[in-house]
């Protein structure tokens, strides 16, 4: 069981070269597609692997119903964390800024102010949301194509209030 | 494998998960969010785990529950900053379901989503989070920034593929 505690903590490493894998056999496709894609692929080696692990010792049905779940749980827990780190690297705008400033040892406030004005800002990701096929245009108007990254914003609206955030505070 | 791995771990985050709530919604939202939570998350159970350990309970297996509270832990802190800071891309989308079935032009996403993207609070953020410091008009990284800003470059060039667009 300690193999398979070993995978589950180097699985990130899994994601990382299936997603680089991905990203060489994927030409064109947006690349936190091939990023979802490579997260769920990696559960493949991993559902190998804990058959391999539970067929070599005896147990109960119960106890390897709960390795499979705990096994699942882990590692896409850890994918998800790399799905984001990824994601951050993609579109976070202070990320960008922290390696344009890496690159160029100083920039001027306004300089920079003037490169991410409010119109590319969601330019950028509108144009991101139609590639992954979340919006589409109809008669120049933007609507839902898609409800996998809505399902998502809703539950970070709901997750803002229970914070209290957007409430005013003393 | 006992069954019972799986509820502690849940337990653990959940009960981290509710202190951090009562914290933030009794008092005033932490300066350094991240750090707060780290402790939240990481300190705290490390400490009660240390107390336990002492108490040499024997059915209790350390390391999954450790591994499983981990994961969930870290998944948490990573969404986190869109939850606080808002996500543009997931506000695109609320402000689109909200005009539907017309759908919603072009010109009113930005007339909604415009003053909540400004980078003026993006940089002043990063400057609390001592990412850069500001100098006069110009702005230069911290220790932590360049750090931060090798890591992502290091990342994105072992993947072959250039810099996001942001």
């Amino acid at each position: 069981m300690r193999n398979l505690f070993f995978v589950l903590i180097l699985s990130p490493l899994l994601t990382f070269i299936i997603h680089i894998l991905m990203i060489r056999l994927a030409g064109r496709k947006p690349y936190q597609f091939t990023a979802m894609v490579s997260v769920l692929l990696g559960n493949i080696p991993i559902l190998f692997i804990c058959f391999i692990n539970i067929f070599r010792i005896k147990m109960s049905i119960l106890e390897c119903v709960t390795i499979f779940a705990y096994c699942l749980l882990v590692y896409n827990t850890l994918a998800y964390v790399y799905f984001h780190i990824f994601n951050m690297s993609e579109t976070a705008r202070r990320i960008h800024i922290l390696i344009e400033l890496k690159k160029a040892g100083i920039l001027k406030r306004h300089d920079i102010i003037k490169k991410y004005t409010v119109e590319d800002v969601i330019d950028n990701r509108v144009d991101r949301l139609l590639e992954l096929k979340q919006l589409k245009i109809e008669d120049n108007k933007y609507k839902i194509n898609a409800y996998f990254l809505l399902t998502a914003a809703e539950i970070y609206d709901i997750w803002r209030k229970i914070l209290g955030y957007g409430i005013e505070k003393e | 494998m006992s069954p019972l791995i799986l509820i502690i771990g849940a337990i653990t985050f959940l009960a981290c998960f509710t202190v951090h709530v009562v914290w933030w919604r009794c008092k005033k939202h932490p300066k350094s969010d991240i750090l707060a939570l780290a402790m939240v998350f990481f300190v705290i159970p490390a400490a009660l785990s240390i107390f336990i350990f002492i108490l040499h309970i024997p059915f209790i297996n350390f390391a999954p529950i450790a591994l499983l509270h981990t994961a969930l832990s870290c998944a948490y802190i990573v969404s986190y900053p869109a939850v606080q800071a808002g996500c543009p891309s997931l506000n695109i989308l609320l402000i689109v379901n909200r005009a539907m079935p017309k759908g919603a032009a072009k010109e009113e996403i930005k007339k909604l989503l415009g003053g909540n993207i400004l980078l003026e609070m993006i940089l002043q953020k990063m400057i609390e989070e001592k990412l850069v410091n500001k100098t006069d008009d110009s702005v230069v990284l911290t220790m932590r920034g360049r750090i931060l800003a090798s890591a992502f470059i290091i990342f994105r060039s072992i993947m072959g593929i250039g810099e996001g667009k942001g």
